[in-house]
């Protein structure tokens, strides 16, 4: 803008102070992130053994690698731009979709299969179809109904469980209790009005769970529980998305080679690699590391119960936090008084969750102990104390971001909702939560990524150092990965501090990193949409 | 309206058949539920204390659970004391790990909760003393010379202490005072008249006295016999002179106590009412079975292995509590 | 949408309804309410220890006391060696992450591109989201070798690596808070500024900043307390040592001039007040003696520490905010 006023004597000299000050705060703004940047290529590096390898490896590699990714990239770039972000989703959803059958399987092997099988059948099952029957008639009582339901079936189940003998083999109870319902899903989302197809669609998907226990076995060697997981988690979304695109545009298919050509480049990379280069890297981070249990010897030292671990606390955690979370933000943005003796307190209240927030998280560890374990007589270091004083600590974090996404939601649609009769909480359940839920989501899923990763907390409620075995219940004993890392860190043995301890660093860095880009892809289709 | 019309009669008929086949499938595809082996152990077992005997407990717990997949073992390092007080004496644990012997106010209350402790001795640990690589000079300390590097306001130098030695600081690494090692130093060394000096470097990481050490020629430190054992080439041991000429620390000189004053039992104490149950019992058996097993005890965590005899007549104790509660 | 609205309520009786709304507002009530009670939880699990610990212990020894020595006989609590160190770290971490910090936030809000807000903002999120002990690891693996090849013989838990990685840690909370205070100084004070022919840095310098001061402010206080709060950090990386480094006296033009060398402060280790919580609670220690309950002591002090600072900063930015 200056250029405007040459004649200012001082024109020229505060222009190179501005464009140094600029030059200084976009260097600024970086810089945190190259810090970071450097430090999580060093411990990749160590995880995956990376200096072991030679150049020829790396050269061999790239070139493997390389080749068909950008070959692909190239096609895509030139000839169909369009397909641009179907060829990312296409080749985003076989990774997700093998993460989460990791996470179900996870689940199966805590808890017996047959128990899911029982419930399921008996009480979620009911419930849903109630569900189904009341919503499809505009009935507010759907919810009620269901649940009473579902109670009912819980409590039968409770009692029928020890009276049955016998039961079906665990592949066909997963295909119950997975492949159906996702089929189901499927069908739903596809075809909403055209019961035929419907019909073919889930028969396919469920015949498609039969063949997959009979062929996963035969083929890449794994269990018919395993091969119906994988399944239903992976390759039935896959169909979908193909499928969809492919009805939606037979010329896309192009779009849809992208898993394929990343698993080439990855295959290729190792096979080129392999060929060329004399040694290879030697990482730490692999399948044993991630299913075995902790271990006095390095090569056998593994993660996993404290994985599960993890998960186990993070379920607590986000329950928790989420109903009393939201529950508060909606007192403090719907029905708190603002005035008078009930504004005092309701300010009281803001201004505590605020100072609350700022409270160290060692000192959240010592209430844990002193409420949860010497007060209420909970056991040390158990899976619920574990996830009841984390929750207390990302209470406030929740509340806060529940607050502001509630408080986004325009007041006029409130206003019409009450205009047409309902009540404050109908108006909040069926006008102000639907609309809160992104920003409620997104702000909690923040929370629960540094949740995971605390380890003060879990040190001052007694945690135990070595646990061998996923937890089994909420009394468990129980690690966690970042208790697990912090040991590592200190272990006696110097393999441990230099390799195993970055191998756990690496996989809770993923961990983390996943759910903030969950949380940020949220949050950015929500701003579109808004 | 049309599709509707026909549609579902199609689909009912489909509908049956599909459910038909599938209870076909159910029927054929079922499976006893059979509960497993009854013959196999299985239950929780909580063992805490002492961070020194922490490896060797770990250890044997997690060869134990590959015998016995059921029993569910956690290991926690807590500490010879806060454990007695926190975990093992309320009932929290069954085991509790203490390179001390229990104290007669920990034996109280224990007896006031109803646990009554049973001592076994599972290895023999060794404290080490350590110097850089380079300090050649530094061959042998008597126990004297030792409590002087140690006592608090002491010596600065170490030509105060040998006039052959060289004129400059000692610099010096040890446990942090919180820790089992560092009390068992100060009692088997300093004595009652001498403080332990607290110019120096304490940490509860041994390895980080390690790292210490070798980062100076005029550096010593002291920890567990482990430590040394699993990183021998990284620092040098330094012999003891106890009246009986210089002995360095080994499995050998530990083992027929040679090596004092520096070498000390660590023991396992577990709840004798617990021993009723079948799981604990067996693993505590499991324990002083593998105290005299070289592998484990000396080559995996670096501590002395028991002797047969020993091992026989912890065995003995052992035997004779179960008596009594079974 | 459901029979209730098909069917317009006129007779009023709205029983179950009134029920329900009371029931609602009750449970979500609690929950609000609930907040309270975890803080009055936190100071009277804190006091009632710590009073224990007063009890047999002068609390003027515990706040003016120059010697930390839990279980060195004769045992001493002062925890001023503690304090010194909390202060050295967040002294150090505040060096790095205030400057760096601003300037991030009047980049984002005044010169970048809305492309890269869109990928630096979320890269920013992640720097604050990675858990503290792997900044710890971190430190103590990868920074403590760059600082050696700098200064041999730096010390393996030093005070440099812990203050360096919270200092990085604590940039996205100065960086978020103050961009969210400049952003929302209005377009209309930035239109005016341009207006009147001043440079996108004398509209940054002149208008921006002075009128988002309240924020910024606060947000440094926060981050502040954000860092003396800091635990895994220190407890990894900065070692076990509480010491107040000797003060020498600097011979200058026949004058003594009394300094502390600051390769003592920072390359050898420290121990801030949390790091010498979780090594009570992890130590041979047992519960109910005199040395356990300076635990809770600690504890004590770093709530109120923090509790005061975030009070502060409300006030600052409940106080000074310039509404528009």
């Amino acid at each position: 803008m200056s250029e405007h006023n040459p004649d200012t004597a001082f024109a020229g000299v505060s222009r190179l102070r501005g464009r140094i000050f600029g030059s200084l705060a976009k260097a600024a703004s970086w810089l945190g992130v190259v810090v970071l940047a450097w430090l999580l290529f060093m411990v990749v590096v160590d995880a995956f053994g990376l200096t072991a390898a030679s150049t020829d490896w790396y050269l061999g590699a790239l070139v493997g690698f390389g080749a068909p990714l950008a070959t692909y990239s190239a096609y895509l770039y030139w000839k169909r731009p369009d397909l641009r972000w179907i060829a990312v989703r296409a080749t985003v959803i076989p990774p997700a979709g093998l993460i989460f059958a990791g996470a179900i399987f996870v689940l199966f092997l805590v808890f017996e299969p047959f128990f899911w099988f029982l419930y399921y059948t008996i009480a979620v099952l009911p419930a849903v179809a109630v569900y189904g029957h009341f919503a499809t008639r505009d009935d507010t009582r759907a919810p009620l109904a269901a649940g009473f339901v579902g109670v009912v079936g819980l409590v039968i189940g409770y009692f029928v469980e020890p009276l049955i003998l016998i039961m079906p083999l665990p592949w066909i109870m997963l295909v119950w209790v997975l492949v159906v319902p996702a089929g189901a899903l499927i069908a739903y989302r596809q075809a909403p009005e055209d019961r035929q197809q419907q019909v073919t669609i889930l028969g396919t998907g469920v015949a498609g769970g039969v063949l997959a226990s009979y062929l996963g076995p035969a083929l890449i060697g794994v269990t018919p529980d395993t091969a119906v997981i994988l399944y239903a988690a992976t390759l039935l979304p896959v169909a979908w998305y193909n499928g969809a695109v492919l009805a939606n545009d037979r010329s896309a298919w192009p779009g849809l080679l992208g898993p394929v050509v990343a698993l080439g480049a990855i295959g290729g990379g190792i096979v080129l690699g392999g060929l060329v280069g004399t040694t290879g890297p030697e990482p730490v981070l692999d399948w044993q590391f991630l299913t075995s249990a902790p271990s006095t010897l390095p090569a056998n030292a593994g993660l996993f119960p404290a994985i599960v671990g993890s998960v186990f606390i993070i379920a607590i955690v986000a329950i928790v936090s989420f109903v009393v979370g939201v529950g508060a933000a909606i007192y403090l943005e719907e029905y708190a008084p603002q005035t008078g003796v009930g504004g005092t307190i309701t300010r009281i209240i803001r201004v505590n969750i605020a100072n609350l927030a700022g409270v160290p998280s060692v000192v959240y560890g010592l209430l844990g102990l002193g409420l949860f374990v010497n007060l209420i007589g909970m056991g040390l270091g158990i899976v619920l104390v574990a996830g009841l004083t984390l929750s207390l600590l990302i209470l406030p974090i929740v509340i806060i971001s529940a607050q502001e996404a509630i408080r986004s939601v325009p007041e006029e649609v409130r206003e019409a909702s009450y205009g047409m009769g309902a009540t404050r909480w109908q108006t909040i359940r069926e006008v102000v939560l639907p609309r809160a839920v992104p920003g409620v989501l997104t702000g909690t899923i923040l929370a629960l990524s540094r949740a995971i990763g605390e380890t003060a907390p879990l040190l001052m409620i007694g945690a135990a150092t070595t646990v061998f075995r996923p937890p089994t219940g909420f009394a468990s004993q129980v690690s966690a990965m970042p208790l697990q890392v912090f040991y590592w860190s200190f272990h006696q043995k110097s393999a441990f501090r230099e390799l195993i301890a970055p191998a756990g660093v690496v996989t809770l860095l993923v961990v983390m990193l996943s759910m903030n880009v969950l949380a940020i892809y949220l949050r950015n289709r929500y701003e579109q949409q808004a | 309206m049309d599709r509707d019309g026909d549609g579902p009669s199609l689909d009912r008929r489909n509908f049956l058949a599909g459910v038909g086949s599938a209870g076909a499938a159910l029927v054929a595809g079922c499976t006893s539920r059979a509960k497993k082996d009854q013959f196999e152990l299985e239950g929780d077992i909580e063992i805490s204390g002492s961070s020194t005997v922490f490896p060797l407990a770990e250890a044997v717990a997690e060869q134990f659970m590959i015998n016995y997949p059921e029993v569910n073992i956690s290991v926690k390092s807590t500490g010879s004391g806060g454990g007695f007080e926190n975990h093992f004496c309320p009932g929290a644990s069954q085991f509790n790990n203490a390179s001390r012997a229990i104290t007669d106010g920990e034996r109280d209350l224990c007896g006031e909760n109803g646990v009554e402790p049973i001592e076994l001795t599972v290895a023999t640990d060794a404290l080490t003393v350590v110097a850089n690589n380079n300090a050649n000079w530094l061959d042998c300390l008597t126990v004297d010379e030792l409590r002087q590097v140690w006592s608090r306001d002491g010596p600065e130098t170490w030509a105060a202490i040998n006039e052959d030695w060289p004129d400059e600081p000692i610099k010096r690494f040890g446990p942090a005072d919180t820790s089992g090692t560092f009390d068992y130093f100060r009692e088997a060394v300093l004595g009652e008249e001498h403080d332990h000096a607290k110019d120096y470097e304490p940490t509860e990481k041994d390895n980080l006295i390690v790292q210490g050490v070798q980062g100076s020629e005029f550096a010593t430190g002291y920890f567990g016999f482990s430590y040394y054992y699993n990183n021998p080439d990284s620092v040098t041991a330094v012999p003891i002179d106890d009246g009986d000429g210089c002995v360095e620390p080994s499995v050998k000189t530990a083992k027929n106590g040679e090596y004092t004053p520096l070498s000390r039992p660590l023991f396992t104490y577990v709840a004798k009412d617990a021993l009723a149950e079948e799981h604990v019992a067996e693993f505590a058996r499991f324990y002083i079975e593998q105290s005299g097993n070289q592998e484990l005890v000396a080559d995996r965590v670096g501590y002395v292995p028991n002797t047969e005899a020993a091992v026989q007549s912890q065995l003995e104790t052992l035997e004779a509590a179960l008596e009594e509660v079974s | 949408m459901t029979e209730y609205f098909e069917e317009p309520d006129l007779s009023g009786n709205r029983g179950f309804q009134s029920l329900r709304e009371g029931f609602y507002k009750a449970l979500f009530f609690s929950f609000a309410a609930a907040t309270v009670l975890t803080t009055i939880g936190i100071f009277l699990t804190l006091f009632v220890d710590a009073l224990g610990f007063f009890r047999s212990y002068s609390l003027v020894a515990f706040l003016t006391g120059l010697d930390w020595s839990p279980s060195l006989e004769p045992v001493s609590f002062g925890v001023l060696p503690l304090v010194f160190g909390t202060l050295t770290v967040t002294f150090t971490a505040a060096v790095i992450a205030i400057p760096v910090g601003t300037l991030t936030a009047v980049y984002l809000s005044e010169y970048a591109a809305a492309r890269t807000r869109a990928v630096l903002k979320p890269l920013l999120e992640i720097l604050a989201g990675v858990p503290t002990v792997v900044y710890g690891f971190f430190a103590l693996v990868y920074v403590t070798p760059v600082i050696d090849f700098f200064f041999p013989g730096v010390s393996t838990f030093n005070v440099l690596s812990a203050s360096l990685m919270v200092g990085i840690m604590t940039i996205p909370m100065v960086s978020s808070i103050s961009e969210d205070a400049m952003s929302a100084v209005p377009d209309s004070l930035r239109q005016a500024g341009y207006g009147m022919g001043a440079t996108k840095y004398e509209v940054t310098t002149d208008i921006i900043v002075p009128a988002a001061t309240s924020g910024i402010v606060s947000s440094y206080i926060l981050a502040i307390s954000r860092a003396i709060g800091e635990t895994m950090i220190v407890t990894v990386a900065m070692g076990m040592q509480a010491s107040i480094p000797a003060v020498k006296t600097a011979d200058v033009f026949g004058l003594g001039i009394p300094f502390v060398h600051p390769g003592e402060v920072f390359l050898g280790s420290g121990q801030t007040m949390t790091a010498a919580m979780v090594q009570i609670a992890n130590s041979d220690l047992a519960g109910g003696t005199i040395a356990y309950e300076s635990l809770f002591a600690i504890g004590l002090t770093l709530f109120a520490i923090t509790l005061l600072m975030n009070i502060v900063s409300n006030v600052i930015s409940e106080r000074y905010r310039e509404e528009y």
